[in-house]
């Protein structure tokens, strides 16, 4: 029996299914709300997708693939989820849509019911703050994507209580994950710790140390990174990078360790956002023809 | 490299430095079938002696042009003797010989301020430990001789390394980068955010990361990142670039 038998994920996009399916695999039943009906018909196809990619590769059985299928429940009332033993949230990266979801699930859901965000960069604290029992809230952050990526993060606000994280750590290793507790400061730990990654080479090149290209080089051929800081920030999507250098920035007063460059935000400006947009530090259009 | 230039030799190589740095690059040198000499400090030369074979200029013992084709400068925490280094190697070696300099806690330029012959210099940054350097960020000045830029690329493609050109910057691309993430490791460290152990562990599962930031700093050598930030620090003169107080006390334990 796993630590929660029974899990709401809300939001059904690229990390919440990606979550319901981590979580159906360890044996919980999966509520997986979305209020956009598209998002929640595209997820179970997705997971379904994905598992029987692990039957071709022998990894599981046909019947274990249905099973954890079967387990996965899409829902578009969030009355519909008041029985789970463990809330992730997984929506929009937005203050206001996070702090509306809780407050409705506050008096739904039962009182031993933990109330976990998969936020990369808001204050979960903050998120808590706006809860009735903020002792049970905490974060669950997971990375892209979240069945291959082997870390999460989980994240004890001010008010969380101890046994909360004990028990969301106890379940991440149910999902063969591993776990790291980290107290709730701007980016946590990975979202924070690699802010100079992207920082310092985009000065590099505003500096006209070096072009895009021979930084990228430097940093694989020199540094053992698998990926340059330019090809990495085009992969994530330069739009989003610059978010999160913003948001940490934010968060600790405008520190000027984590201040964003004005190049970032011009390929923001101009729509070059990487890999998803066809062009950014790189030309990706004759990719895909 | 410019196939046309003609090169200076290269085959006596004087390293000057902390052991610890120039015996990993000495050893370079010696496989790459160059006769490398090392002049230390006077404190280091039993030492030296003990741990290498390798030529060790005596404590009376003076380099001169005659006896070396090109001369490497390797400093890093102690700028004194970087700057002693820089003025004894103009003295010493007063034909054309090429110089190379490290760049880890300066700017090129910064350097050679009150140099007789700067168009002589090549600046490079790598990153420590040296033993396992993997590439050469090589810097010159606007009025560095092509020639002897030439030469030096050639000696680090004779140690095996990749290079790069960049501009003159303290600690280049990489080191720069790097010291900024171990910097920043500490600074979270020093938050509380999570032990040590587990912000490797963060870095290495969830970006991939060769290294965990917190043990890259002390493979690196702490004291050298705390001299690389101060670098960064004196040259931009921008409070990102300060290092972490618990950097600092972890540098001098």
């Amino acid at each position: 029996m796993p630590t929660f038998p029974s899990v709401a994920v809300l939001g059904a996009g690229t990390m919440g299914s990606g979550i319901a399916q981590l979580c159906a695999q360890a044996g919980s039943t999966v509520f997986l709300f979305d209020a956009f009906p598209d998002a929640l018909k595209r997820a179970p196809q997705k997971i379904e997708k994905d598992l029987a990619k692990g039957v071709e590769l022998g990894k599981l059985s046909k019947e274990q693939a249905k099973v954890i299928v079967d387990l996965i429940k899409p829902i578009n009332l969030l009355d519909e989820c008041k029985s789970a033993d463990l809330i992730i949230e997984a929506a929009s990266e937005s203050l206001e849509v996070k702090v509306e979801l809780f407050s409705q699930l506050d008096d739904r859901v039962g009182h031993d019911c933990i109330l976990s965000t998969n936020t990369s960069s808001l204050s979960v604290t903050q998120i808590a703050a706006k809860t009735k029992y903020p002792h049970r809230v905490c974060g669950f952050h997971f990375f892209n994507p979240a069945t291959r990526m082997r870390l999460v993060e989980v994240v004890a606000a001010h008010q969380t209580d101890k046994s909360v994280i004990e028990r969301i750590v106890a379940y991440a290793i149910e999902l063969e994950k591993t776990p790291v507790v980290t107290k709730d400061t701007p980016g946590f730990i990975v979202n924070r710790v690699a802010r100079p990654y992207y920082g310092e080479a985009l000065r590099a090149l505003g500096e006209g140390l070096a072009d895009h290209m021979t930084i990228d080089r430097i940093m694989r051929e020199g540094g053992g990174f698998k990926m340059g800081p330019f090809e990495l920030m085009d992969l994530i999507g330069i739009d989003i990078n610059f978010a999160a250098t913003s948001s940490v920035w934010e968060a600790y007063f405008r520190d000027s360790r984590y201040r964003p460059h004005l190049i970032q935000k011009q390929m923001v400006d101009a729509g070059f956002l990487g890999k998803k947009s066809g062009r950014g530090f790189y030309d990706y259009s004759a990719e895909g023809k | 490299m410019n196939a046309e230039l003609e090169l200076y030799p290269i085959e006596r190589i004087l390293f000057v430095g902390p052991l610890e740095d120039v015996l990993p690059l000495a050893d370079r040198a010696k496989q790459a079938g160059h006769t490398p000499t090392l002049l230390l400090a006077p404190a280091e030369i039993e030492e030296g002696r003990k741990r290498t074979r390798i030529r060790i200029l005596g404590e009376n013992e003076h380099a001169d042009a005659d006896g070396f084709d090109i001369a490497f400068e390797c400093y890093t925490t102690d700028v004194t003797s970087k700057y002693e280094a820089i003025q004894y190697l103009e003295d010493a070696f007063s034909g054309e010989a090429p110089i190379i300099t490290l760049t880890l806690t300066s700017a090129l330029c910064d350097l050679l301020t009150d140099a007789a012959a700067p168009d002589r210099f090549v600046g490079v940054s790598m990153l420590p430990p040296f033993s396992e350097t993997t590439l050469a960020e090589l810097t010159k000045l606007d009025s560095t001789d092509p020639s002897i830029f030439a030469t030096v690329e050639s000696l680090f493609e004779s140690f095996g390394l990749k290079i790069a050109t960049v501009g003159d910057a303290p600690a280049g691309v990489l080191v720069r980068a790097v010291a900024c993430l171990v910097n920043e490791s500490y600074n979270a460290l020093q938050e509380g955010v999570a032990p040590a152990a587990d912000i490797d562990t963060a870095m290495k599962l969830g970006v991939n990361y060769p290294h965990g930031p917190i043990a890259w700093g002390q493979k690196i050598g702490l004291a050298r990142v705390e001299a690389i930030m101060d670098g960064l620090y004196n040259w931009f003169h921008e409070d990102r670039y300060r290092a972490t107080p618990l950097l600092r006390r972890a540098a001098r334990m």
